[in-house]
């Protein structure tokens, strides 16, 4: 049996590997603050173009807010942040998979939960430190006030709602090593995830069957919670209490089920031709 | 001899065809996707148009349908980049890569071979993607098939090189190359108005884009298909846009395709064929 230390030195190390790898690359870094902003500005052009003058009013009957900057740049940071969870997890599975270093990774004595729990911890803070950026950077190009928010409750629902993202991530990586096809996988993600998320609408404007999908979705009440938190609109069972519970719920749900997940398909693939198979 | 030549170009290509077709076909998965990421991007704008539209009963705006097209557009665009351009990297990782340089099969007909089923498969997609919109917003407007389908031609070629250009980018840049794959996606889709109308852009923007060729092809692409409503095309007048459209549709796979061999010819000679 391990001792906590050993566990936390396996963490440690596997957050500074995941550094090291991505220290070489710093336009991950610009692109990660960079991509929100620019798809609030698409978002904003297109609904500028639609609605006209009253672009602000149409949103604000359907939304609850005319501040439909700040609405589209919270769906959007919360919708990168998932990305990324799912990115640094998923792809980083299948690319120690291709690379054969994950069937090594496999037969060390370390803990894989420990591992995991390591390079989420990682990516969960590069996540919000561009959330932080990104969200800056978008109150200064689109004229938003930063003033006179509830940043405590905001960052209540990020960082509970954080621990049933990643548990998803580890879905999506289980679906990634059983399937092995992370290309066409992340495709599928990217456009699930932009529908129930909320990204450019609330949740509650999604038909009957899409919505019943989105709230199954941590993303969906993160979103949802930080905007409700941010720019006053309404929280999606009437107050925050309920809808933090709900978060909190599923970050307690969500990691166990999801390491069942990726124990299961473990198995399954070593019964077979083992994880180095790719 | 002739005939035996063409015969030699073809016949390697033909079965690089058919590999791709049978990868792309194998993975369920893949197919999948190939074929909903225009239907549920299509659904996700579409609903975002609505929280901006008129009150229901209106019709909907001639905005939807300059996004619809050039949202079509993108698609070809972002398979041009990843699934052509960035493809060489899997293979690069797996070790694949240099192997195929080996055979005695053109390195140029690897690449080429991707493109076929590929747009075929998002073909059918940006299809049925249309039916939904159709559905969505009703009264889908479709003018000047034959010219739409002659700058869509034009535009997918010009892409296709952009695709080139990046595939050689990425033999030399290796992992870096997602990172400005994904820079160029967004700054495109961008600059390149793909999904609201040229006049929205902030003037520095706008002469940007008034100096990618891409944005011509969207613009005329559009304006083709909405039967040249007042104000449109936006960058110039139509006959200027075909023939820009026109030139980078065949000067772009060609610049795509030289870049491609150049640098193959020089990781071949630096001995960096295989390295990733």
């Amino acid at each position: 049996m391990p001792s906590l230390q050993s566990s936390l030195a396996v963490a440690r190390w596997a957050a500074y590997t995941r550094y090291r790898e991505l220290a070489g690359y710093p336009g991950w870094f610009l692109l990660d603050a960079l991509i929100p902003i620019l798809l609030v500005a698409i978002s904003m052009m297109l609904g500028q173009a639609v609605g006209g003058p009253l672009a602000g009013e149409r949103f604000a009957s359907q939304a609850g807010t005319s501040e439909y900057a700040a609405f589209l740049l919270i769906g959007a940071n919360v919708f990168l942040l998932t990305l990324r969870a799912f990115w640094d997890l998923g792809l980083w599975l299948r690319k120690e998979q291709q690379t054969g270093t994950l069937e090594a990774l496999y037969v060390t004595p370390a803990d894989r939960r420990w591992l995991l729990l390591g390079l989420a911890v990682f990516n969960l803070a590069r996540g919000l430190v561009n959330l932080l950026l990104s969200f800056g950077a978008g109150c200064l190009v689109f004229g938003i006030n930063p003033l006179e928010r509830n940043y405590g409750l905001a960052l209540a629902f990020l960082l509970v709602g954080s621990v049933p993202l990643y548990a998803l991530s580890l879905l999506y990586g289980s679906l990634v090593l059983r399937f092995k096809e992370s290309d066409a996988l992340i495709q599928m993600a990217q456009v699930v995830l932009t529908i129930v998320t909320g990204v450019y609408y609330p949740v509650t404007v999604l038909p009957g069957l899409l919505r019943a999908a989105a709230l199954l979705a941590p993303p969906a009440w993160m979103a949802h919670g930080l905007r409700a938190a941010l720019l006053d609109t309404t929280f999606l069972l009437g107050g925050w209490p309920a809808d933090l519970a709900v978060l909190a719920g599923m970050a307690l749900l969500g990691p166990p089920l999801a390491l069942a997940a990726l124990r299961r398909t473990e198995h399954s693939l070593q019964r077979g031709a083992g994880m180095g198979q790719f | 001899m002739r005939r035996t030549f063409r015969q030699g170009r073809w016949r390697p290509f033909v079965a690089m065809v058919g590999v791709q077709t049978a990868l792309l076909l194998r993975s369920p998965l893949t197919f999948a996707a190939g074929l909903l990421v225009s239907f549920g991007g299509v659904l996700a704008l579409g609903l975002m148009v609505q929280m901006f539209a008129p009150a229901a009963g209106a019709g909907a705006p001639l905005e939807v349908w300059v996004m619809f097209y050039g949202y079509l557009l993108y698609v070809f665009l972002s398979d041009s980049l990843w699934r052509i351009g960035f493809s060489v990297r899997p293979e690069q990782i797996q070790g694949t890569f240099e192997a195929l340089q080996l055979t005695p099969a053109s390195a140029l007909a690897g690449l080429l071979a991707r493109v076929v089923p590929l747009f075929t498969l998002t073909s059918c997609g940006a299809l049925l993607a249309l039916a939904l919109a159709s559905l969505i917003f009703g009264g889908l407007p479709l003018h000047n098939p034959g010219l739409a389908l002659g700058i869509l031609a034009a535009t997918l070629a010009g892409t296709l090189g952009v695709g080139f250009c990046f595939a050689a980018y990425t033999l030399l840049a290796g992992e870096a190359a997602a990172a400005t794959g994904n820079f160029l996606e967004f700054g495109l889709l961008f600059l390149c108005a793909m999904l609201f109308p040229f006049r929205t852009l902030p003037g520095p923007l706008l002469v940007v884009s008034r100096l990618l060729p891409l944005s011509y092809g969207v613009d005329a692409f559009r304006s083709a298909l909405l039967g040249f409503p007042p104000g449109y095309p936006e960058l110039a007048p139509l006959q200027t846009e075909l023939w820009i459209v026109a030139v980078f549709g065949l000067a772009s796979p060609l610049l795509g395709i030289a870049l491609y061999r150049a640098v193959i010819l020089y990781l071949r000679r630096s001995g960096r064929l295989g390295q990733y």
